[in-house]
């Protein structure tokens, strides 16, 4: 049977994720991805025409904060350049993007 | 006398009393870890020294006599290395993070802080959280201690196998869709996912942003209810965090009376799937409490089956954004500066860090939310998801008009062995069957052990959990519930 989820797709959808998948990972997402679309596939019965779907369940609405900027201190910022990979002057720093 | 075998209410009158200090505990819990975890495996990092220092402290303050309220204070736990913990190595039991150093601390851990906490090591997960047995830790898996060769339960599997082996008092850990639940009812503990929002998940390594929430492990329910008096409130950096009422949970369990109780038993949950010896051990269990005053109340809540699908769309939804951040720029590991691999543009930085840094099960629900989220595909899968959700949610607003509380069972089986469901991810998120809804919906459960039953494939008896779920921010009676069961079994 012809998989869900072909291995062109995999390979679409790895690139839109920016993930690196060697060739057995490839072929191994497409069959079980596939099984995994195919069983979810059930809740296509459900006639969810004139249901409003929900993301937020405990009825919390527009939570806001006023918008200003916090300062962090030295010791902190310190340690979030820390963990950089690679760092020039308190920046991080790329690879070129073109 | 084992003092590490204690509670947490046993240790505190103990240490307030002078019987013991924070740092005989502390020793006695180290000593235990030294002993036992090369088979169990609880433990990413101990962090001996830092225990034995903020036990020193505590045991100062126990001595200057003005801190008697504090029941936490000089208890030793663990926590889950999916949370944050400052300036000590956190990594969501994943190769991506395994040299990550925090520069804060999880809300919660500075709410435990303030309490006087003595953590001794952050402990095992699935990595990301995303499993339901420790087995996709990046690093090792996790043994269940009454049998070492079964699973923990997951993804908090670290969390219940250190609490269960009297490793440490209690555990904080996560709970998605049962990752609390599941492993607590594996390994006979108590373990309390509070209602979405009811504690900040500021400083959790995020998975499912909608259904993410710190919770609770557990000796025993008492305990569970002391610990979610000082982590419940409103957090100004988590903007779902709730200011809904927090309660004396601790103080209204002494109210033993379940006269006017209404149990609800939904005949969904009790299917030809569930192992017969589970049936009849929470059987059992709703007979005890109608015995004891409770009206028990047949329930249906006709959408539980589309529970797990739902689940598995709106979580590796969910899960495909919040890994997006584990780019290889900004912490984390990379491949940025690798000659090997040739890295040569932004664009191989992602590709290549993410490629060596994710493990399968990350990389398979990032595709899988990716695909669901894509153009073409978004109204037939999340779409419909999040309108399967609504209908799951409803289920249980209509359930909750009949009746206090819901009951079912944890699992519908005990922990199964190492290695039994590898070859296929279907089977190991089945494991959330009975637990996903009450994460999709938001309300608050509770699983505590209520048996023990033999697996078909080994001879020894393992326990049995049962689930506890209630109204929105009503953990107040679920624990109620839970804590009179529990006393009728002594």
């Amino acid at each position: 049977m012809q998989n869900k989820i072909s291995l062109k797709e995999v390979e679409h959808i790895a690139e839109l994720a920016k993930i690196g998948l060697i060739k057995e990972e490839k072929e191994k997402f497409s069959e079980e991805l596939s099984n995994i679309l195919e069983y979810i596939e059930q809740l296509k019965e459900i006639d969810a025409k004139n249901i409003k779907p929900v993301s937020q369940v405990t009825g919390l609405v527009n939570v806001v904060r006023e918008d200003v900027a916090e300062n962090c201190n030295e010791n902190t910022r310190k340690k979030i350049i820390a963990n950089f990979p690679e760092e020039k002057e308190g920046y991080v720093k790329v690879k070129q993007v073109m | 006398m084992n003092l590490n075998k204690l509670t947490i209410s046993q240790a505190s009158d103990g240490l307030q009393n002078k019987d013991f200090s924070s740092v005989e505990l502390t020793k006695a819990c180290l000593d235990r870890i030294k002993e036992t975890d090369d088979k169990i495996k609880s433990f990413i990092t101990v962090t001996e020294n830092y225990a034995l220092l903020e036990a020193k402290k505590a045991d100062q303050k126990i001595k200057a006599g003005d801190k008697k309220d504090d029941l936490l204070l000089g208890v030793p736990c663990s926590i889950k290395d999916i949370i944050l913990t400052k300036d000590i190595l956190t990594t969501a039991a994943s190769n991506i993070l395994k040299d990550y150093i925090p520069p804060y601390d999880a809300t919660l851990i500075s709410k435990l802080k303030k309490r006087g906490m003595v953590m001794l090591g952050k402990v095992n997960c699935d990595a990301f959280a995303h499993g339901a047995s420790t087995e996709n830790s990046d690093f090792f898996t996790t043994h269940n201690p009454l049998d070492l060769e079964r699973v923990p339960g997951g993804s908090s599997g670290g969390s219940a196998s250190s609490v269960a082996s009297d490793q440490c008092f209690y555990s904080i850990g996560t709970d998605t869709g049962g990752s609390i639940r599941q492993p607590a009812a594996f390994c006979g503990v108590v373990g309390l996912k509070p209602t979405y929002g009811r504690i900040s998940r500021y400083g959790l390594i995020s998975m499912t942003s909608s259904t993410d929430c710190p919770s609770i492990m557990t000796k025993n329910v008492s305990d569970a209810a002391l610990i979610l008096k000082e982590l419940a409130g409103k957090d100004k950096l988590d903007a779902t965090s709730s200011d809904q009422k927090i309660d004396d949970y601790f103080e209204l369990l002494k109210d033993e009376n379940i006269k006017n109780l209404k149990i609800g038993v939904p005949k969904e949950y009790f299917i030809d799937e569930l192992n017969s010896e589970i049936k009849n051990a929470v059987q059992n269990a709703i007979k005890k409490l109608e015995k004891l005053g409770a009206e028990i109340v047949e329930i249906s809540l006709p959408h539980t089956k589309y529970a797990v699908p739902t689940y598995y769309i709106i979580t590796p939804s969910e899960i495909s954004s919040n890994l997006a951040r584990f780019d290889g720029i900004k912490y984390g590991y990379s491949e940025i500066k690798s000659q090997k691999l040739k890295v040569k543009s932004l664009a191989d930085v992602y590709l290549k860090s993410r490629a060596s840094g994710f493990g399968s099960e990350a990389k398979r629900r990032i595709i899988l939310g990716t695909y669901a989220l894509s153009s073409g595909y978004y109204d037939a899968y999340y779409l419909q998801a999040q309108k399967a959700r609504a209908l799951i949610k409803k289920d249980f607003d209509d359930a909750f008009k009949k009746v206090d509380v819901i009951i079912t069972p944890t699992s519908p089986n005990v922990a199964f062995k190492i290695g039994e469901h590898n070859d296929n991810p279907l089977e190991l998120y089945m494991e959330d069957i009975f637990l996903s809804a009450a994460s999709l919906a938001g309300v608050p459960a509770i699983s505590i052990p209520c048996g023990f039953a033999k697996p078909k494939n080994g001879k020894i008896e393992m326990p049995i959990g049962m689930q506890i779920i209630g109204k929105h921010f009503d953990e107040k009676t679920i624990l109620k519930t839970a804590g009179i069961y529990e006393k009728s079994r002594d």
